[in-house]
């Protein structure tokens, strides 16, 4: 009796639904028409959703306007921005990306399995990155928590935010550096000394119990921290800077010393480049966002050069400790070890959840690795 | 002349009718679930238990299930009251509730949760007067809860208050005549012939609550073992590429909302 009024309305709804999806398929079978020869060229970018403000606002710009003064043809940009993991299916599934811009390396992986992206795409100098950024600690303005490193995240008093690991790779990253803080103390080389996994483990645990929100991206987690959600967030060192620039908000952070740099690879994916015939434009783009023309407009959005010690103008010294993921075994050893089934953070909250009996089923599972 | 239903020919706008229903309720909802059945099933039954014995999936189907069915009993006394209010009294601005009532369907749920956020949220004076009580509510399990009470609010309601309107006021007046409190009236007389209704709006705030991710994932703080409730475990196991993960969850979810659906409209078809 309750429900017929709900089913009537459901009939007479199809009706313009219908009519409504027809038009839309008419309205979007416009086919795109090929550049002809005095048309400007064309170039599709695809880029993870933080590159937006310094792509569009910063280097781009600078892009065409070096283009016109070489006296070269003005090139028509089409960006789209999405989460680095849907970026990447996006292109698997037929997204006609010339140029794209992952947040981390395992998001290109895929494309080189389907034929996309040439399998030689990380073989530069700089293994196919062509910026980097650093995971830093933001605090509230005052540092009243007194935070200056990964142990001062465990302090119980101390409320920390970061994004879920399962959907952010920024947050994979984040965690990344807990576990390098806890891989090595401070006082060691890392190069020289092996991974210690049972105190990473612990920090991870330790740090893990002080979280209070995992938003599912890493800009949900700065907008929950500008809320006034929680004592310090771990974050790229560009989105800190990117967020005092829009908000006007101070952003304080701190650099832990034993931190790891975040590397962006850019890609030309071939399949498309090479049926348009933008793969020289595609390489003249990816070229110059690693040259030093880009470097200053890079380091205003809070990017750091490939080059050097990756110190950049009006950003803090690097300190000596910082590691790169290929310091803790490559990307797929490392996630594997932090992030896999049996990895140290999937362990650190089953053995929390558990009772101490616990402790035993644990150690087998180390031997895995 | 004499013509029997039988033999009249069946009218052809009826019978396109019938058909172009059907076919489009089986294009829009049965082939998009079929397709998620299959893609699980084909996972294999030993892959698709071991997904869901997972201690993070397990954790966070039984959390959707609780707050769900915490929710459920909530919104049926609220939801109930709520329908006899509007049905049996008159007073000033009644037109105004009336349409808030289904406001919660329109607002999306990215806002109801952000609304939520900002009225208990930590930083807010009602948050820190409840947190002061020990009684933090966002990013706590009860969060969770008071985004379900938000979002379906109006599944009771509406389907209780048709019922209430259409009542027959002859038997209640006869109770009371017969000098039977209003209490007595309300448990004996009116609630029995409620019951087919509130059982079918509990059935579909239960279903919607244990598919809702909008509002969840602002108010809950996505804590695995935690807050992590089935919807939110999904779109992690989407996007950490675990498919199969989040097919074995959905799968356990579709079943449930399937369940209670049946279930609900069964129980109404037998008390009604």
């Amino acid at each position: 009796m309750s429900r017929s009024k709900f089913a009537n309305r459901g009939l007479k709804s199809v009706w313009p639904i219908l009519l409504f999806a027809l038009i839309l398929g008419t309205a979007c079978r416009r086919e795109e028409s090929p550049s002809g020869p005095g048309e400007p060229e064309r170039l599709t970018l695809g880029a993870f959703s933080v590159m937006r403000e310094v792509l569009h606002d910063g280097l781009i710009p600078e892009f065409l306007r070096q283009r016109t003064e070489s006296g070269k043809k003005p090139v028509h940009f089409e960006e789209s921005y999405l989460a680095s993991g849907a970026l990447s299916r996006a292109i698997q599934g037929g997204f006609d990306a010339d140029v794209a811009l992952f947040s981390l390396d395992p998001d290109v992986e895929p494309l080189v399995k389907a034929g996309l992206v040439a399998s030689d795409w990380n073989a530069g100098p700089t293994k196919g990155h062509i910026v980097r950024t650093l995971v830093v600690i933001g605090y509230r303005p005052g540092n009243p928590k007194g935070i200056a490193d990964w142990a001062d995240l465990t302090k119980p008093e101390v409320s920390v935010l970061y994004a879920d690991p399962k959907t952010s790779g920024g947050a994979r990253w984040n965690l990344m550096a807990v576990a390098a803080g806890g891989y090595w103390p401070n006082d060691v080389q890392a190069s020289m000394t092996p991974m210690n996994p049972t105190r990473a483990e612990k920090l991870l645990a330790d740090v893990q119990r002080n979280v209070s929100v995992m938003d599912p991206s890493g800009r949900q987690s700065l907008a929950t921290f500008l809320r006034d959600a929680g004592d310090a967030i771990l974050t790229y060192e560009n989105d800190l800077v990117q967020c005092e620039r829009l908000t006007g908000r101070p952003m304080p952070y701190v650099i832990p010393y034993r931190t790891v740099w975040i590397e962006i690879p850019a890609v030309e994916v071939s399949a498309t480049t090479q049926a348009n015939g933008r793969s020289e434009l595609a390489k003249e783009f990816i070229a110059f966002l690693g040259s030093d023309s880009a470097k200053p407009i890079w380091a205003r959005y809070g990017f750091r050069p490939m080059s050097g010690t990756g110190d950049a103008d009006g950003l803090p010294p690097v300190p000596q400790g910082v590691v790169r993921i290929a310091d803790m075994g490559g990307w797929k050893r490392a996630r594997e070890n932090v992030f896999g089934p049996e990895g140290l953070w999937s362990k650190s909250f089953l053995d929390r959840s558990a009772k101490p009996a616990s402790q035993p089923t644990a150690a087998p599972a180390e031997k895995k690795q | 002349m004499s013509s029997t239903a039988a033999d009249r020919p069946v009218p052809l706008g009826g019978l396109l009718l019938r058909w172009s229903c059907l076919s489009y309720l089986g294009v829009v909802v049965l082939f998009p679930l079929t397709a998620v059945v299959i893609r699980a099933l084909s996972a294999g039954p030993e892959r698709l238990w071991k997904e869901i014995v997972n201690p993070f999936a397990w954790h966070a189907i039984r959390l959707s299930l609780t707050t769900a069915l915490v929710m459920v009993a909530i919104s049926v006394m609220t939801g109930t009251a709520t329908a006899w209010v509007l049905a049996r009294y008159e007073f000033p601005g009644k037109g105004f509730v009336n349409a808030l009532v289904d406001l919660p369907f329109a607002v999306p749920t990215i806002v109801t949760g952000l609304m939520l956020v900002t009225l208990f949220g930590p930083t807010s004076t009602l948050g820190v007067v409840l947190s002061g009580f020990g009684l933090p509510i966002i990013y706590e399990q009860s969060g969770i809860v008071l985004a379900l009470l938000f979002v379906c609010f109006p599944f009771v309601v509406r389907s209780v208050q048709p019922v209430l309107e259409n009542l027959d006021p002859a038997e209640e007046e006869a109770a009371a005549t017969m000098g039977a409190g209003r209490w007595l009236i309300f448990r004996k007389v009116t609630l029995p012939s409620l019951v087919p209704s509130i059982v079918s709006g509990a059935g579909l705030s239960f279903s919607r609550a244990l598919g809702e991710f909008g509002s969840v994932v602002i108010v809950a703080g996505n804590r695995p073992l935690s807050t992590k409730t089935a919807p939110l475990y999904v779109y992690g196991e989407v996007e950490g590429f675990n498919v199969e993960g989040a097919l074995a969850v959905s799968l356990v979810l579709l079943t449930c909302s399937l369940v209670s659906l049946v279930a609900a409209s069964k129980l109404a078809e037998r008390q009604g």
